[in-house]
Order: structure tokens, then sequence, then C-alpha cells
């Protein structure tokens, strides 16, 4: 029998091959409903761990003025998340834009461009107020992700901050390996914004 | 079978299953080998890594495009630049190097120290060094000390890395330094309360 279907013409056997395959995949769950993948709750002043840094969002505020920083436009105001960031890559990194995102907020002028792409629209380290650091191995650092947002827009009493990660992989054109694929990886919900500007 | 005492042997055309059975047979021997292969092949990363020339302190090393050699290490809680100081998560290491352009102007702009564990950490972005975007000419010497900020646990393990060009360093020649740092002196760097402040670079 099994002499018989083995000599049957490739043209045959295949697609009887395929459809037993997908039928076994059937009895395994392989057609069973998949669920989108939630992405995991993380409470404020809680580290998240991961590659290529580990974070903690510790608060929001918003600020009238930030020193040595200029708005775009008269009226805007500074949303800053602070978040302590430690690298776990094996080299400095001074990509810390890519780690932290809060596209729920309304009104954010990095939201607006294509090449920014909702990334703040600077980093600073609070040690030694130092704009776009590097970071070093083992070192957790307190950080300010800075956007500036129109003053039309309402200024949120919450917001939920998105955490992103990278992996380290190879290039598909040159072999090299590095760090892509930026993805949020957790979520900090409802974290509460200080509104400073009075103060 | 026989036939006046000798064996007949019969050629027959192989069947399609065993035909197929063959292919599949080499097919796979053909993946075998190639995975085998390619398991064994240097990847990408590895075959384009920097040439590295290893020196000890006190010696000159040859990075190509320029010598340098490491004349001392120093560290401290409290790193004085400018009219500041600045602290630190972790300890300031201060590396002293004597560099040599050998034939043309150069721009040291990678510098950075290795723990034994692979980690990198870069020269210190915090503050400005006195080697930033300054150009050797050749066969000035100029002294200069880099601040690296690193964890205390590592320092014992570091190795000074300098090379020419700043962001991509494969395939060109790189110095390697161990700096030969003790835990007592990284004891001694942390207890140390005073502002250490950083030599600028000078024509040695």
């Amino acid at each position: 029998m099994i002499l018989r279907v083995l000599q049957q013409p490739a043209s045959r056997l295949l697609p009887a091959v395929a459809a037993l395959a997908l039928a076994v995949s059937g009895l395994f769950g392989g057609w069973s409903r998949v669920d989108d993948p939630q992405l995991p709750a993380v409470a404020p002043d809680t580290v998240d761990e991961g590659v290529p840094w580990n974070v903690t969002v510790t608060g929001i505020r918003v600020v009238a003025e930030l020193p040595g920083l200029d708005l775009q436009n008269r009226g805007d105001r500074w949303v800053a998340v602070l978040a302590t960031v430690e690298v776990t890559a094996d080299e400095s990194r001074n990509d810390l834009a890519d780690a932290v995102r809060i596209p729920s907020v309304a009104g954010l002028l990095s939201a607006e461009d294509d090449l920014a792409k909702g990334r703040p629209e600077e980093v600073i380290l609070l040690r030694g107020d130092v704009r776009g650091p590097y970071l070093n191995p083992g070192l957790p650092e307190k950080l300010a992700f800075i956007w500036e947002q129109r003053a039309a827009a309402a200024v949120p009493k919450s917001v939920t901050v998105e955490i992103w990660g990278k992996t380290l992989r190879e290039d598909s054109l040159t072999g090299h390996r590095s760090w892509f694929d930026p993805q949020v990886r957790a979520t900090v919900p409802d974290v509460p914004v200080q509104d400073r500007r009075k103060a | 079978m026989s036939d006046l005492g000798r064996t007949v042997v019969r050629h027959r055309r192989p069947s399609a299953v065993r035909r197929r059975t063959g292919g599949a047979v080499l097919v796979l021997a053909a993946l075998a080998v190639g995975g085998l292969v390619n398991s064994r092949t240097p990847d990408t990363d590895h075959r384009e890594r920097p040439f590295v020339a290893t020196g000890a302190v006190g010696r000159s090393v040859d990075a190509r495009a320029f010598d340098v050699t490491v004349q001392g290490v120093r560290g401290t809680m409290k790193l004085g630049r400018g009219a500041n100081w600045h602290d630190t998560g972790g300890v300031w290491v201060l590396v002293r190097v004597r560099l040599v352009a050998r034939v043309e102007p150069v721009l040291v702009g990678y510098a950075a120290v290795r723990d034994s564990a692979g980690r990198t950490y870069r020269a210190t972005s915090r503050i400005e060094q006195p080697l930033d975007g300054r150009t050797l000419q050749p066969g000035v010497a100029v002294s200069a000390e880099v601040a690296f900020e690193v964890p205390p646990a590592v320092a014992p393990t570091l190795a000074l890395r300098l090379a020419g060009p700043l962001l991509d360093q494969r395939m060109d020649a790189m110095a390697e330094v161990p700096l030969g740092i003790t835990a007592a002196m990284v004891d001694g760097w942390l207890k140390d309360e005073k502002i250490t402040r950083l030599d600028d670079a000078e024509v040695a």
C-alpha cells in the first residue's frame, strides 16, 4: 500500500502530503484561534528587565520651560518622563531615545514628525544635566525623556508609558550583529502626571 | 540462480521508490555537510574584527596610524573638569596616554576600556575630554588623560582600547593595553573624597 502511494507522481504526492501535514497540525492545535499577546504591565518604580536596557519609570512631569531647551512654539509645554535606565548590552549606548514612548498623549510635536516617529526630542542625563548621553553597561542612571506638547492639547492627568526594547541579530544584508527591530515590550499604565508649570 | 557453478547477477533498473529515496538521502547529506561547514565558519563580525595590537603599561604600542604608550592610571569618585566637578554611580578611571602620529595627521576617534567579560565602556561623554577633536601631527608627541566611568567591580580587569575611527573599528588597527589596576587601588579610589582634576593635553 505504502509503496503504491510512494510510486505516485510528485504532482499528486505533494498536495496529498501538504494536506496530511495540515490535518496533523490541526490535531495538535495548529488551527486554533490565537489571541493577540498582551503586553506585560509594569507598575511605576518597578524595574522592567530586558535588552538592551532595564527601565524603571518613576514619574511624569509637565513643565513650562527647561534650562538650555527652546520650545518650537510659544505657549507650548514640555512633557518629561522620568526613568532609571541601566544598559544590559555589552557596550555603552546613546540610542536611549528608543527606550520610552508616550503615544497616548495628544499634541506631541514629535508624533507629527515622520522622522521622529514619537521619539522624545531630548534625553537628559540628570546626573550632570547632559543631553544625549552615552550610558555605560551596569551603571543605572536617572534620565528625563522630553517631548514638546502643543498648547492647544490637554494636559493629561495620567499617561500610559510604553517601554521599548531591541533585538541583537545579524543584519540580513551585511551579516554584522547589531541591535535592530525596536519594539514595545511592556507598558506602565496610568502613571500620574505632576503639573509643575505653576510651581 | 547458479549456472555451471557461477553466480548470475541480474542488473535491474532501480525502482522509482529507490530513486526517490536515494535522491532524498543525497539532499539531506548535502544539507548536513553545508550546515557543518557553516557552523565552523567564522561569522562576519569575527572575520572583520579589528587587528588588535596588545602591549603593556609603559611600552609603546603600534596602532598603525599612531603609537600609544599608557603612562599611568588614576581613579577618583569626584572628577574635576573646567569649573565643575562630577560625581559618579561607579568610579572614574583616568588613563594617561602618550600619542604620536606616525605619517600623517591623525584623529584618535575611539577610546574605550574593556573588562574581562567583554563589556566595553566608552570614554565618558559627560565632560569635554582633552583629546576630543584634537588632531595629532606626525612626530609630535601629545600626552593627555582620558576619563572613563565604570562599575568598581570591573575596574581591576580593564584594558584600554584606542583606534582611529570614531564609529566603525572593523578591519582597522586597534591598540589594547591592560591597565594593571588592582582591587586595592580601587578601594583607595572609592574612599577618596577629594576632587581629582583631569590633566589637559600637552606636547610631551
